[in-house]
């Protein structure tokens, strides 16, 4: 190829003086055309296709004017009688169609000259028509019968002007009408129409498919053609049939199998086995036949096209015949070591295909390919590194990401890009599928970090991040390999090479951060991340920035554990008594020269643009200044006070990342933690829904020591038999007094029950203070009341008549209605020993022997739930009764025995520990809405005052008769009143909980246990 | 099968468009654009086979001409440069050292040559000789009407 090429060159490199000498034919006759004909016409001057060609290249600036000049001549000439002025005008209007000109509107004109008689002017016509008739020109509906004519015609030319236009403009239309034209050609006695018919006839199969059935038994047979032109323009017409539907043409295998055999030709040879490249995959019997003649042409033919075609079947369907395979990979590999770029590529694109099937006879030639990388051609660079990232194995992925990473330095931005993406995706893909050692990425990552160009900023970033979170022991070395990125000024410079540097840079920042324990100059860090360039990055960054300056500050004051002596140099002012341990000295210089870097240079942040970022500033500028002011009210001793104020500082970022188990991570982590979250809401209200960007990966929860995962177990066992408590809503088992405790079970309880997932911290504080807030609610002393679901019960009872109102204020909540069945009353079994108040009251009466057991029977934990109201009170009202019949045997005895019972209990002591009782009905009301129990409060007591009116006006003829009950007040008068019941409900106003304690009580004491 | 060929200078004139698809005038200008674009930018040593949309662009320079292909996804590239190469060569015999000028000038040759190499975007003869043979004859009758 190469000597003859060079010939050509040569040839075309000729002056331009040729010109004339080599110009001929028609056009060099166009002048003379119309100084022939054109006597008398208009156009004798009319411009030939020489003229406007040099016109136009002579006219350089004025191009368009000139060619405009030409259009409206053209115009005018076309329209003429003169066949010949046409003719030329028609030809200078193809010539400038080639620049863009539209001749749609010559489309008649053309029709015309096609028409002519004459060969040259009908050439012109015909040329015209093939390079600008389409689809949709109108004039189609006229050639019909003109290429129908010249179809026929004895001149030769005029039918191979016919069939070459025809081949050009076939439209569904012409095809059905000229079909049996084109077809009867290949009966031709020239084989130049025969060929040319065969390959018109395939666009007359693709514009008009019914014709391919009743023409493709005469095709086949053209097989069989005395002419190789013939036959291998058949051969060309069924290879597209075959590339499109296989399947048909399978019959015809032995044919092209014959035919393969005896092929000289070249051309024909190619399209053959392209045939049975498409043929290979539906006929596996095929693949073994042509093992024999494939190998021969393979190792034989010096042609490197079908060479490569040969190849190109064999991967396409002869893969598992081990032997052709091995020798198209080593034919391949002289392909890749050639020069030239062509075959390389070529090389390099098969060895892919062949890549699933033979690995390791792609990877014998490892050492070519990775020198193709280095290459100047961008698409072989990428076929090569598509190719190196098919071969990688666990085995060889470190040696194959060196190689990757050393390519870099000589790639231009565009390969370095996706040399960066293929190292990311090769070692980060399928979840570090292929990784072994991890500290190696990290310090590969970070190198990452840093190509300049780069634009996968943000999956390194991401990457980095995970894996950080992800393995544990490996958060040193990351801190490490971090450091040199945030100390590195230069990657905060607003220049392109930048572009996507900021997200590693922030990944950075949040692992310094994050793992702040480990970072030994905590100092030089935090200024180099203070610098003004951090301007220049995205908010996102700058926010990142800030956060990790504030952990830095947090972790400010205490040693770095495994750097024994401080990094700066700085004087350390241990404290007394601490000196000895290393971990325990407060460096109070650190702090203070930190507090100064951040004075120095925040204020810049703070008036950011970005709210986010000049909120945090300002955040971080309030803490400085709070330690700044803590430190200057003791000027002699700051040290303690600003050690105090850092530990509280710290405990801000007390909490890390947990690492997610192995099996976990087969789950979308996002997913479950959104089920989480759902499942949370149920009883802690709207935690709204966060992804896990990286913010939120910020604020992971995390107890990580294995002794901690130990105890979540045990405590995700405990709270187990908590949570069902939970479901009814009343879920607080253990007491007030350590509420801390349960909201760990709680928590755990979340995270034991589901493989230990990781909680966004935010959303556990969310728990946690709502939590907090509903012990307070439930448990707080401050809240006077406890209520028993039996002591709602007799409250009704007594003070239905009056009080009903007060309970209706309580949220709705009527206590006198009996229960709905999926109502539910809280039992007392949820509250044992529940109420503070309750249980000093109890020792109270205990104390002063008012009778313990009975006490018990009110206010202990034994309810009688299966008890009926009706039953309640019918027993209420026997009991009472037996009780009345009881005193009023011992009348005498009585009074004094209950006066002695009540002894010590002033009226005012009664008094409260009724009005607590009633409270608690009200908080057991179950509104436990303060504000409603506040009003119930005001009502009764209102109630009470009037109550307390009209127990005056009563008590005072009472205690004229009685005087054994003086000194008790309504205990005396029960014996007496308890005569009738009725009348005892009359008078039950003055002293409704007393009677209702008192029967309560009797009647509880027998049934417990 | 082939879709079009189109003749570039180096300069990014159109010498020669031949389409074997349909393409309304529209696609033509902005496939030429494309072409146009994607070849003259390329250095001397690169690869000659690049993607096009659903078509591979095969060129090949000569002289100052990009020779510019666009091909099936199933083609043969090196098959394809040798049918460029193949086209060269008879413009070459038939022109005798054929330069740009050539074609420039006898633009219709060029498209009369083209049409007897490649008959609706497939090889139609691949002897040099056959088609020479044919371009001459067709000359004579051409000149034989135009003055009878």
């Amino acid at each position: 190829m190469a000597p003859q090429e060079d010939m050509v060159s040569k040839g075309l490199r000729k002056a331009s003086n040729a010109v004339s000498k080599m110009a001929g034919g028609m056009l060099d006759s166009a002048g003379g055309l119309v100084a022939d004909g054109g006597g008398k016409d208009v156009f004798v001057m009319q411009k030939s296709l020489r003229d406007i060609i040099k016109g136009i290249r002579t006219a350089k600036d004025e191009e368009n004017a000139y060619t405009n000049e030409v259009l409206y001549e053209i115009q005018k000439e076309i329209r003429t009688n003169d066949p010949r002025t046409k003719a030329i005008a028609l030809q200078k209007l193809t010539y400038l169609n080639m620049f863009g000109h539209s001749m749609g509107w010559a489309a008649f004109h053309t029709v015309e000259v096609m028409s002519q008689d004459r060969l040259s002017l009908k050439h012109a016509g015909y040329l015209a028509a093939k390079q600008s008739f389409q689809d949709s020109t109108e004039v189609m509906v006229l050639i019909p019968n003109l290429l129908k004519k010249d179809l026929a015609s004895s001149v030769v030319f005029e039918v191979g002007f016919a069939l070459d236009c025809l081949a050009n403009i076939i439209t569904p239309d012409l095809a059905r009408d000229l079909v049996s034209d084109v077809f009867s050609l290949l009966n031709s006695s020239r084989a130049y129409l025969r060929k040319k018919a065969v390959l018109v006839l395939y666009k007359a199969f693709l514009r008009y498919p019914e014709s391919l059935r009743p023409a493709f038994g005469r095709l086949t047979e053209k097989l069989e053609d005395d002419e190789t032109s013939v036959i291998s323009s058949v051969v060309a017409v069924l290879c597209e049939l075959v590339i499109h539907n296989p399947k048909n043409y399978l019959p015809l295998a032995p044919t092209f199998y014959k035919l393969l055999q005896t092929s000289t030709n070249n051309w024909m040879t190619i399209k053959l086995v392209k045939i049975f490249g498409h043929m290979c995959p539906l006929e596996p019997r095929l693949a073994k036949k042509l093992v024999e003649p494939i190998t021969q042409i393979m190792s034989t033919t010096p042609a490197k096209s079908l060479l490569y075609e040969c190849i190109c079947t064999v991967t396409n369907g002869m893969t598992h015949i081990n032997a052709v395979c091995k020798l198209a990979a080593e034919k391949l590999k002289d392909f890749i070591v050639e020069f030239d770029p062509n075959l390389k590529f070529l090389g390099l694109r098969a060895l892919t295909k062949l890549l699933p099937t033979h690995p390791k006879a792609v990877a014998d030639h490892k050492e070519t390919i990775f020198a193709c990388l280095q290459e100047g051609d961008y698409t072989i660079q990428q076929t090569a590194l598509q190719l190196v990232q098919g071969m990688v194995t666990k085995r060889n992925l470190m040696d194959t990401v060196t190689h990757l990473v050393l390519s870099m330095r000589k790639a231009d931005v565009l390969f370095r890009n996706d040399l960066v993406a293929s190292v990311l995706q090769v070692c980060g893909g399928n979840r570090y599928e292929l990784l072994t050692d991890f500290t190696w990425y990290i310090v590969v990552l970070a190198e990452l970090a840093r190509v300049p160009g780069s634009t996968h900023g943000k999956e390194v970033g991401f990457q980095l991040i995970d894996i950080t979170a992800r393995v544990e022991v490996l958060r040193e070395e990351a801190v490490q390999a971090m450091k040199p990125l945030l100390l590195d000024k230069a990657l905060l410079e607003d220049k392109p090479e930048n572009c996507s540097v900021g997200h590693a840079l922030k990944a950075a920042a949040y692992i310094v951060g994050e793992y702040r324990s480990f970072v030994t100059s905590r100092v030089e860090i935090m200024r180099a991340m203070l610098v003004p360039q951090l301007k220049n990055q995205e908010s996102v960054v700058q926010e990142h920035y800030i956060q990790c300056v504030m952990k830095l500050l947090a972790a400010a004051g205490t040693l770095p554990i495994d750097a024994p002596s401080a990094p700066e140099g700085e004087d350390q002012e241990p404290e007394a008594g601490k000196s000895q341990a290393p971990i325990a000295v407060f460096q109070i210089e650190e702090v203070w020269q930190m507090m100064v870097t951040i004075t120095e240079q925040l204020p810049v942040l703070m008036r950011s643009r970005h709210v986010e970022v000049s909120e945090r500033a300002c955040q971080l500028m309030v803490v400085v200044n709070m330690l700044t002011m803590v430190a200057e009210q003791e000027p002699d001793e700051p040290i303690p006070v600003l050690k105090a104020c850092m530990e509280q500082l710290a405990v801000l970022f007390t909490e890390e990342l947990f690492p997610v188990s192995s099996k976990a991570q087969k789950v979308p982590v996002r997913r479950v933690w959104t089920y989480r979250h759902r499942d949370l809401s149920d009883q802690d209200g709207d935690l709204a829904d966060d992804g896990i960007n990286k913010d939120s990966a910020a604020t992971l929860l995390g107890t990580k020591s294995k002794k901690q995962s130990r105890r979540i177990e045990k405590e995700a066992r405990q709270a187990y038999t908590g949570h069902k408590e939970k479901m009814k809503e009343y879920y607080l088992a253990d007491g007030p007094e350590k509420p801390k405790d349960q909201l760990d079970n709680l928590l755990n309880a979340a995270k034991g029950d589901k493989e230990a997932i990781p909680l966004p911290s935010w959303a556990t504080t969310k728990k946690e203070n709502k939590l907090a807030k509903d012990i307070v609610m439930k448990g707080d002393a401050g809240f006077d009341g406890q209520v028993d679901g039996n002591e709602d019960e007799d409250v009704k009872e007594a003070t239905a008549t009056k009080d009903e109102l007060a309970y209706k204020a309580l949220g709705g909540v009527d206590i006198s209605k009996p229960l709905e069945e999926d109502d539910m009353l809280p039992t007392t079994m949820a509250y044992p020993q529940y109420d503070p108040i309750l249980a000093r009251e109890r020792t109270f009466m205990k104390q002063h022997g008012h009778h313990p057991d009975v006490q018990l029977g009110q206010y202990g934990e034994v309810i009688k739930d299966t008890e009926t109201r009706e039953e309640r009170k019918a027993r209420h009202r026997r009991e009472r009764a037996a009780k009345a019949a009881k005193a009023e045997e011992e009348a005498a005895p009585t009074p004094s025995a209950s006066g002695i019972k009540r002894e010590g209990e002033t009226r005012e002591e009664r008094k409260a520990r009724h009005r607590s009782q009633r409270e608690e009905q009200a908080a057991a009301g179950l509104g436990v809405d303060l504000k409603v129990l506040e009003a119930a409060k005001k009502l009764m007591k209102e109630e009470k005052k009037a109550k307390k009116k009209q127990k005056a006006k009563e008590e005072k003829p009472k205690k004229q008769k009685d005087v054994a009950a003086e000194a008790e007040g309504d205990e005396g008068k029960k014996p007496k009143k308890t005569k009738a019941k009725k009348a005892l409900a009359e008078s039950a106003d003055a002293e409704p909980k007393a009677k209702k304690g008192k029967p309560k009580k009797s009647k509880k004491g027998p049934e417990e246990p | 099968m082939i879709h079009f060929v189109l003749l570039i200078s180096r300069q990014g004139k159109v010498r020669l468009a031949k389409w074997y698809t349909q393409y309304t005038v529209k696609e033509r200008t902005k496939t030429i654009k494309q072409v146009t674009g994607a070849v003259l930018s390329r250095g001397p040593k690169l690869c000659n086979f690049l993607e096009f949309g659903e078509t591979k662009l095969i060129y090949k320079r000569y002289a100052s001409l990009y020779f510019c292909v666009g091909v099936d996804q199933e083609d043969n590239e090196l098959a394809t440069l040798e049918t460029v190469h193949h086209f060269v060569e008879i413009l070459d015999r038939y022109f005798g050292n054929v330069c740009e000028l050539d074609l420039i000038f006898n633009f219709h040759k060029a498209y009369y040559i083209l049409d007897e190499v490649l008959l609706g975007g497939h090889l139609q003869e691949t002897s040099k000789r056959a088609i020479h043979h044919v371009v001459t004859e067709q000359d004579a009758l051409v000149e034989n009407a135009k003055n009878g």
